[in-house]
């Protein structure tokens, strides 16, 4: 067996893992899932950037879809969306909310859906926002395209919205054009939107990264608050790992296009299973606990999609790497409800 | 005594503020009154949000930007008029590497050749075998013929420190210079600042939004809000107990490190609610 099999027992026996036998292959929630996606592959020509991604969110819960720059989080995201544009395509796998495919589905039938039924808050509010239009006016037109409100009706409901997430003087502040706001009243002002017609589904992309973090813990909260009123499921991208133990309920893991890990939000800080998510965590770092003089880094850089390593994406810097790795692990039951895919994790017990 | 590297005294700087033809413009105090005394071989961090003044700060640490009034020196000696050919030297002695290293480099020149560029001008013998150390010292040994945008956003900062090094510089300050990098290669990045201090000796002003960051790299910390340090002291103390409010806010708002500290901060927060009411 391998010495890292040998670990994970000892660390089970310590009482630290989940006492299963046989592991769910797949984490899904048991409740019928809000979003699913399944067998996922995203490219340009014949580049795979994102492969065989499958996911699903249930009903109030988060799901954090963490990995570092260029893994494919993003793209994972806009295909969910049915947001991909040209050179980037779906090359395969499907997409369902609440029971109905998405894929194939025409662009006016998706535009129904977007706002209404799912909503995406992007990193960057400046360019999602439009620069020449007031922000009372960007959330009341989503009210009158998706709920039928006339133009009254939707201002006085985007007033009250915008007075919901925490802006001051919401009155005056809804005539105010983008360029006019701070980047968190923006983001605020994007949560609004996307709350707008109360989404069975946000996607929030990297949304607090560049907000100062007095802001994010603001927008964090609301964004938990909001959620427990309103039972909306929630994918929120992040690279940050202290953001995912902040709101995560599940984690899933990217590296190099593919899933490599998910679990509960705990097991995967107790007991990460795959080799580059304990890599993630060794070289976290956080101001209130004080760091060893050197970081356990993850040697080399991520491959780019089109030279990436075959079987294990993972291989050319992993500390375990060994021959087998040259074949593709396929995601296997590490310990209750958590699955990874590498050759020499799990299952924990 | 000993002479600090860098010392600032009562530091401001103040540009002109936007104002409307009915509005006289009020200046903008970017840095305000500020002291602060970079060691020796030392690592200082500077943190606070955006806007606090931090850059600005930087530049005049370094150099490269004049304050609008007080006293900055380099090893006891004030920075040479901007331009001169002692200021040029003074400069040698001191680098900067910025948050973005493809805005630092240039994309028609070789990784080696810019290296070997600012070592030219200053006189220093540059041979092959000098600049091969300087990558290799990095990390990038036998990448001197790669262009920029042959590397990798982390292979490219190295670049940048590689070309700052090369001037064996007493000080490198250090803006966001990790902070578009992703955690893995940021780790590789600040375990080589690390070592090159401890090799070298090079003092660091690290001016971070990351708190983490910048508490695991500094040995000491000064806390920037509107232009002031409203809290300097070691990076332990700073965390531990903090002084000032703003501080304080800063760590209160900080996400948690784990689920179980997340839960044990609510815990602790719901029953000094229960408390209170
Ligand atoms: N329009 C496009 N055309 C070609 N390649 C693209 C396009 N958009 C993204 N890519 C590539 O796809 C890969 C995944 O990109 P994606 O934006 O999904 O990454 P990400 O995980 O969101 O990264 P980040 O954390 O930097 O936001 C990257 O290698 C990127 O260069
Ligand atoms: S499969 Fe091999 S290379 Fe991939 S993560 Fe596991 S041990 Fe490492
Ligand atoms: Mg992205």
């Amino acid at each position: 067996m391998t010495v890292d099999v040998l670990e994970r027992q000892g660390v089970g026996s310590a009482g630290a893992l989940p006492a299963t036998r046989t592991p769910p292959a797949d984490t899904a929630p048991a409740v019928e899932p809000v979003l699913s996606i399944d067998g996922l592959s995203v490219g340009t020509g014949n580049v795979d950037i994102v492969i065989d991604v499958s996911l699903a969110v249930a009903p109030g819960e988060t799901l954090c879809l963490v990995g570092e720059s260029g893994c494919g989080k993003s793209l994972t995201c806009l295909a969910a969306m049915g947001l991909l544009a040209d050179p980037v395509r779906l090359k395969a796998g499907s997409v369902s909310l609440q029971g109905r495919e998405l894929t194939g589905l025409d662009e006016k039938h998706l535009r129904q859906i977007r706002g209404r039924d799912m909503a995406m808050i992007f990193q960057d509010p400046a360019a999602s926002l439009n620069p020449v239009q007031r922000v009372g006016r960007q959330v009341a037109e989503a009210l009158v395209v998706h709920e039928g409100l006339g133009m009254r009706a939707a201002m006085h409901r985007a007033v009250e919205l915008l007075d919901r997430v925490g802006i001051v003087n919401a009155t005056s502040r809804a005539e105010a054009y983008p360029h006019q706001l701070s980047g968190g009243m923006c983001q605020r002002v994007m949560i609004a939107m996307a709350l707008a017609c109360r989404p069975r589904l946000i996607i929030a992309d990297e949304s607090t990264t560049a907000l100062d973090v007095t802001t994010q813990a603001q927008i964090l909260k609301l964004m938990k608050t909001l959620q427990q009123e309103t039972g909306t499921a929630m994918i929120f991208v992040t690279h940050d790992l202290s953001v995912v133990a902040e709101i995560a309920d599940r984690v899933a893991v990217m590296y190099s296009g593919r899933i490599v890990e998910t679990g509960l939000v705990d097991d995967i800080f107790d007991h990460p299973g795959h080799p580059y998510t304990r890599g993630l965590m060794d070289c976290r770092l956080h101001a209130l606990s004080a760091t060893s003089e050197r970081l356990a880094a993850i040697a080399g850089t991520v491959p780019r999609p089109a030279a990436r390593p075959s079987g294990c994406a993972f291989r050319t810097r992993c500390p375990k790497a060994a021959e087998r790795c040259e074949t593709l692990p396929l995601p296997r039951g590490f310990a209750a409800g958590q699955t990874v895919a590498c050759h020499f994790s799990g299952p924990a017990q | 005594m000993t002479v600090a590297a860098i010392e600032l005294r009562d530091v401001s700087r103040h540009y002109r503020g936007k104002g409307s033809w009915f509005l006289k413009a009020e200046p903008v105090r970017a840095v305000d009154g500020v002291d602060i005394a970079l060691n020796e071989g030392e690592t200082l961090g500077i943190v606070g949000e955006s806007g606090s003044g931090k850059s600005t700060l930087g530049r005049i640490a370094a150099g490269i930007e004049a304050p609008s009034s007080g006293h900055v020196s380099f090893r006891g000696a004030p920075y040479a008029p901007i331009g001169s050919a002692l200021w040029r030297r003074q400069r040698r002695n001191v680098q900067v590497v910025f948050q973005n290293p493809s805005q630092a480099l240039d994309p028609r020149l070789s990784i080696a050749a810019q290296i070997r560029q600012p070592m030219t001008a200053h006189g220093i013998e540059a041979g092959d075998d000098t600049v091969a150390e300087m990558l290799a010292r990095v990390g990038l040994a036998g990448l001197g013929n790669r262009f920029p945008h042959q590397l990798s956003g982390g292979q490219l900062q190295r670049a940048v420190i590689a070309r700052a090094l090369a001037l064996s510089p007493d000080v490198i300050v250090c803006d966001e210079a990790v902070s578009a990098l992703d955690v893995s290669v940021q780790a590789q990045i600040l375990n080589l600042l690390q070592d090159l201090q401890a090799e070298f000796g090079v003092a660091y002003l690290f001016i971070s939004h990351d708190l983490g960051v910048v508490r695991h790299v500094s040995h000491r910390i000064a806390v920037m809000r509107h232009g002031r340090i409203v809290e300097t002291g070691p990076a332990a103390v700073v965390f531990a107990q903090p002084q000032d409010h703003y501080t304080r806010s800063l760590i209160a708002a900080l996400p948690a490190a784990s689920p179980a500290a997340r839960r044990a901060r609510d815990g602790r927060q719901s029953a000094s609610l229960s408390k209170v009411r």
